[in-house]
């Protein structure tokens, strides 16, 4: 006993001695990289010294800290697009140093992808691949608004469901497994359109990453993956912009010092127009169609964006971010319209709708650097979805054969509001001791407050033998929760060729008097073989304590996210990955990876229950079960040159068994996933031909969808004493065998887009032509029997004439765009 | 003009992009399959009726009955015998009683189809405890004016008197098993023969028709889209409560007071001459059952009306209608009715 202690004690003091001795002949170097021609922060750029062949990379806000041995030393800068730069010296002491790197003039126009320093071979991330802004604008898209998530849709791994529709299913989870990160803070609707627009403008955007698997322990709250989107600072040193006018929607942006190299700014709008343009045709319609005067009739749809940041920096150590995201969609309808029967009668109704549903995401952010090894950011955060609509209708009539006229009026208001408000608090730090370790930690407390939906009626009715008045609200009251996490991470370089990514990621969750608990480890490994070809693995555990109520393909603005409940548990998942990751040098990187992934306690609905916008009794409409899903993916991209791209394939099954006791869906056999589909291939290419064109392709290939379709009619039994009938087709029945039992056709498309560009005297314009469906490939949205009764005289009977029918939402679709640029 | 004319040529172009469109079914056709129905109750005639399925892009009017079938009966293991065929096509009996709890399975074989067997438990028989009921008159004006449809001109026609009925119907939920349950109830109207009010009176002397509409909570898990989303449909009477069926689970093991309404119509006084008047009924008398149905019976029924109102719908995953037939499609239900429960109300009291 006494010679262990004596053991531990001397162990302890040569522990202390060497650490000692190790702080005292290291150093320091920290400060920001940032682009010289703007001042926007650099993420991901790579630190190495070149010497003592040890590295980093720069945070999320462009930060970097390394500790070096004191000595020469030969640090290189470097970021995909830019000139590295070396900076040689003799490090006697801690030092900052904030790199300004300038672009490469010769790669300034081309397309770069994933050369993170984290993501490529070198790092440990895996299942992670960011895609630059500059990408996606290139890439061609729907009535030419570009795209982020359906950018997404094309890597591999990331599957949409719904032609054109912006839902991500990735590597098997569904579109709400998603946890979508503007500037971190979750936003819960990305969708315009019902989801066949995103709600990011990418004029706004800096950088985008996407994780399908092996999450790094500062993420959490969603099974499926994280979508971790980057706004602009804005261009500290000289005001930009660029005004760009689609057949849809039209959008500018400006950026530009407030206060040069201290403060700046970045405001970018965008606004539909259809509805705008629509209203002659449709007042001409109503006048048409209705008698009267139906002048004031207005219908429409439209949807917008704001993003705003301003960002001021108070010195290098601190800096404060306040950014803003405001989204809406709205569908309004007004129209009034009188009569007069008779001279001595007048009526007159007037009716409205007005429906909007969006976000909105305040956050700010402090930046402060506390000690050169030591970053922290803090962030104070509001983010809300909701969906509010309100009908009224007016009638009124004047009966002037009375003395006094006789005035009757009818009212109705009806009011519908829905969504759900988060205020978050966190701080996160950065903490690199050594080039051996960069350590990230962090806690974030979020007060939700779900307000699943509340109807208010309005009804008075004045006229005689008739009067009423109902004022009365229906629906559940506010849903208050509280969610908090805690994170350590750490990176660790344990040899030169093998480099561990592991952390553990602790979570709360309360709401309604229930505590739920879930501790996730993650765990990330790399072995270098040499500097072009590395294996990885990685593992993460995930846990999900909100749902979404959505029964639709499409997203719509009924759809309400509710917390988990004491009945309805929270979602978790397990995902195991492993991979290769080869990099040919100056061809292209390329990277093979497995996985499998395990879903517990996800929810559908009964069979025959559905969810409209109401969540009253939701609890009871849902069954919980597991799901699974496994695949390969491929993915080969080139990043330099003129010609640029990504080819990506995967192979995958995913599957849904529910068989719970009462809580059987399918006959408790196991049935394919909504989207699961066994291949899906993708090949995106640009191509710069000159200054002054560029031309960009993409073609997509996949396995159809599935859907449920009945293929057996059969009589229904007689049912004693029914009270009444239906007629004829509810005396015939459809018999689906089971769940997703019909496969569609092959999904093909390719969509072209042709770039001219053209310097003007203050700037550039562009015009920019696009092909959706270029070959105008019909691709099934859904099939359906369609049948027509036919009398045949031959046999005195109707009979059915019985087709299959297929329809298509998009096919060939060009447009085209006009945008500015100063 | 040239321009135009290409103009004029790409916008024909486009407008001849068809988006729905004639495909062949590229999956495998499925043959027929034998459809079994039956829904059997203690002390009644076994009836079954077997027909063929049809694949779905056929035309499918009719449905062809399937007369050479041998249908097996076993009752609590004991084969039964064999069903008879009825006078009606595709229909078969079976003139063994069955008794509550039973458990019964029938078998159906026919040339080229596979055999198919169904199998159910008839449930315990329910006992209504009592029903109580408490009414009260009411007046509503008939007027020309329909408030919605573009003008009004308003003139009270006529004047109804009614009777509106609350029934409370008291029960008791086994708590050992999960149960289901039927409501019927059958209201008789009994007319003056003297002042039928136009009308003819049936040689029965009372007219017949079962209440459809209930509104007890226990009803509402039929209803799954109601509420907000129910604002828009123009409903009526939603479909759920067509058969009124209910489960136990708001009232598990409890006694329960089950409540509905009646509205009886005692009299209209016409204010237009032209018009007649029309009396209301002498007596209402109300037959009010209790059925314990089976769980394939309740499932059936759920599904089969959330199918034929939400199938349509291509942004719904569209419903699988409950089948318990072994390798065919159909039902074998079963149920047991309580006895009568009859309530009478004399309207000589409460007439003007």
């Amino acid at each position: 006993m006494r010679h262990s202690l004596k053991t531990t004690q001397l162990v302890f003091s040569l522990i202390l001695l060497n650490i000692s001795i190790l702080t005292a002949q290291r150093h320091t170097i920290s400060g920001h990289i940032t682009d010289e021609s703007n001042g926007e922060t650099l993420i991901s750029a790579s630190v190495i010294d070149k010497l003592a062949e040890k590295g980093t990379v720069s945070n999320n806000y462009g930060y970097y800290s390394i500790t070096l041995p004191a000595g020469n030393v030969a640090l290189q800068y470097s970021y995909v697009g830019f000139n590295p730069r070396i900076i040689e010296f003799n490090l006697t002491k801690d030092t900052v140093i904030n790199v300004k790197l300038d672009s490469n003039v010769s790669l300034k126009e081309v397309t770069v992808f994933g050369q993170r320093n984290e993501l490529g071979v070198q790092g440990s991330q895996m299942s992670a691949i960011e895609v630059p802004i500059e990408q996606i604008k290139n890439i061609p898209s729907l009535l030419g608004e570009n795209d982020l998530i359906k950018a997404l849709q094309l890597l591999p791994g990331v599957q949409s469901g719904t032609e054109g529709s912006a839902g991500l299913y990735v590597r098997g989870g569904g579109p709400d497994q998603n946890l979508m990160l503007l500037d971190g803070i979750p936003i819960y609707n990305v969708n315009h359109m019902f989801g066949f627009f995103s709600a990011f403008n990418s004029d706004a955007l800096k950088n985008v990453t996407l994780y399908k698997g092996s999450f790094p322990a500062r993420f959490g709250g969603r099974l499926s993956s994280v979508v971790d989107v980057r706004m602009k600072d804005g261009d500290d040193k000289n005001y930009h912009g660029n005004v760009s006018v689609g057949l849809i929607a039209s959008r500018f942006n400006v950026e530009g010092p407030i206060w040069k190299e201290k403060t700046t700014f970045n405001v970018s709008a965008r606004r539909t127009y259809m509805d705008i343009l629509s209203q002659p045709l449709i007042r001409a319609y109503a006048a048409r169609e209705n008698e009267g005067d139906m002048s004031k009739t207005t219908a429409g749809y439209y949807f917008y964006d704001l993003n705003a940041k301003i960002t001021h920096k108070f010195s290098d150590r601190n800096k404060l971010f306040l950014s803003t995201y405001l989204g809406d969609d709205a569908i309004y309808t007004r129209f009034r319209t009188s009569h007069n029967m008779r001279d001595d009668n007048e009526s007159s109704q007037w009716m409205s709708l007005n429906w909007d549903w969006g976000n909105a995401i305040t956050a700010l952010r402090w930046n402060h650097v506390v000690t050169n090894k030591l970053f922290m950011n803090t962030t104070a955060a509001f983010t809300r979805y909701r969906s509010h609509m309100n009908v009224g209708y007016n009638s009124e009539q004047t009966d002037k054969t009375e003395n006094p006229p006789r005035k009757t009026e009818q009212k109705l208001k009806v009011g519908y509001r829905s969504g759900i408000t988060d205020y978050t608090l966190k701080v996160d730090f950065d903490y690199s001791p050594n080039t051996s370790h960069d350590v990230k930690f962090g806690v974030n407390y979020t007060y939700h407050t779900f307000r699943p939906d509340v109807t208010t009626f309005f009804a008075s009715n004045n006229m005689e033998g008739q009067d009423f008045k109902l004022d009365t609200v229906i629906g559940k009251g506010n849903i208050y929760s509280h969610e908090t996490m805690t994170y350590v991470e750490d990176n660790i370089s344990v040899t030169d060729w093998l480099k561990v990514n592991a952390g553990l990621h602790f979570s709360t969750f309360n709401v309604q008097k229930k505590n739920y608990f879930s501790l996730e480890p993650r765990l990330g490994l790399r072995i270098l073989a040499n500097d072009n070809l590395s294996f990885k693995a990685g593992y993460a555990s995930m846990n999900q304590y909100i749902h979404l109520l959505s029964n639709n393909s499409i997203s719509m603005p009924t759809d309400l996210w509710v917390p988990a409940t004491k009945r309805i548990k929270p979602m978790n998942s397990q995902q195991y990955a492993a991979g290769v990751f080869y990099k040919l040098k100056d061809i292209a990187d390329f990277s093979l990876e497995g996985y499998y992934k395990s879903m517990h306690n996800l929810i559908e609905y009964k069979d025959g229950a559905s969810f409209m916008g109401e969540s009253t009794g939701w609890e009871e409409k849902v069954v919980m079960g597991e799901g699974w899903s496994y695949g390969v993916e491929f993915f080969a991209q080139r990043s330099f040159g003129n010609t640029t791209g990504w080819v990506g394939y995967t192979w995958s099954k995913t599957e849904r068994l529910f068989d719970r006791p009462g809580q059987e869906l399918n006959n408790s056999q196991v049935f394919p996933a909504k989207y699961d589909r066994r291949h899906d291939f993708s090949v995106t290419a640009t191509h710069k031909f000159s200054e002054k064109i560029d031309v960009s392709a993409t073609w997509v290939f996949a396995t159809g969808n599935t859907a449920t379709l009945g293929m057996q009619l059969y009589q229904r039994p007689e049912i004693p004493h029914e009270a009444q009938q239906n007629g004829d087709e509810s005396n015939r029945l459809t018999h689906i065998s089971s769940r997703n039992n019909y496969r569609f056709d092959n999904y093909h498309r390719a969509d072209i887009g042709v770039n001219f560009h053209k310097k003007k005297k203050h700037g550039t314009r562009t015009w920019n032509i696009s092909i959706y469906n270029a070959y105008n490939q019909l691709n099934p949205f859904m099939v359906f029997r369609s049948a027509n009764q036919k009398y045949n005289p031959a046999t005195e009977r109707f009979e059915e004439n019985v087709v299959f029918k297929q329809v298509t939402l998009f096919p060939i679709i060009p447009s085209v765009s006009y945008s500015y640029k100063f | 003009m040239k321009t135009k004319k290409y103009i004029y040529l790409i916008l024909v172009l486009f407008a001849a992009v068809g988006c729905e469109k004639i495909i062949d079914f590229k999956g495998k056709i499925k043959e027929p399959m034998l459809v079994l129905n039956s829904i059997v109750a203690p002390d009644s005639t076994i009836k079954v009726t077997v027909t063929e399925s049809k694949f779905f892009l056929e035309n499918a009017n009719e449905f062809k009955r399937i007369d050479n079938a041998e249908l097996t009966l076993t009752v609590n293991g004991e084969n039964k015998g064999t069903l008879i065929k009825s006078d009606s096509a595709g229909t078969y009996e079976s003139n063994y009683k069955l008794s509550p709890n039973d458990v019964v399975k029938i078998e159906a074989k026919a040339t080229g189809y596979e055999s198919v067997m169904g199998l159910t438990r008839l449930p315990p028989k329910p006992t209504i405890l009592q029903v109580d009921t408490t009414s009260k008159t009411g007046i509503t004006y008939r007027t020309n004016g329909m408030g919605f449809n573009g003008y009004i001109e308003v003139d009270t026609l006529g004047v109804y008197k009614t009777l509106q009925v609350r029934f409370t119907m008291k029960f008791k939920d086994n708590a050992d098993v999960k149960n289901y349950y039927r409501l019927l109830v059958k209201r008789r109207s009994y007319l003056n023969p003297e002042n039928p009010g136009g009308g003819l009176i049936p040689d029965s002397g009372y007219i017949e028709n079962y209440l459809t509409y209930f509104d007890d909570i226990v009803f509402e898990q039929n209803e799954q889209s109601s509420g907000f989303a129910n604002s828009f449909n123009n409903e009526d009477n939603p479909s759920g409560f067509r058969f009124n069926i209910f489960a136990d689970d708001l009232i598990n093991g409890k006694e329960y007071g089950l409540k509905f309404n009646d509205n009886i119509l005692l009299d209209y006084r016409s204010f237009i001459e032209t018009q007649p008047d029309f009396p209301g009924p002498e007596k209402t008398v109300y037959y009010i059952y209790l059925q314990e149905i089976s769980s394939d019976y309740y499932m059936f029924i759920r599904s089969m009306l959330s199918a034929l109102e939400k199938n349509n719908n291509p942004f719904i995953e569209p419903v699988q209608i409950h089948s318990n037939i072994v390798n065919g499609i159909g039902l074998l239900g079963s149920y047991t009715p309580s006895e009568a429960y009859i309530i009478e109300i004399n309207h000589k009291e409460t007439s003007p």
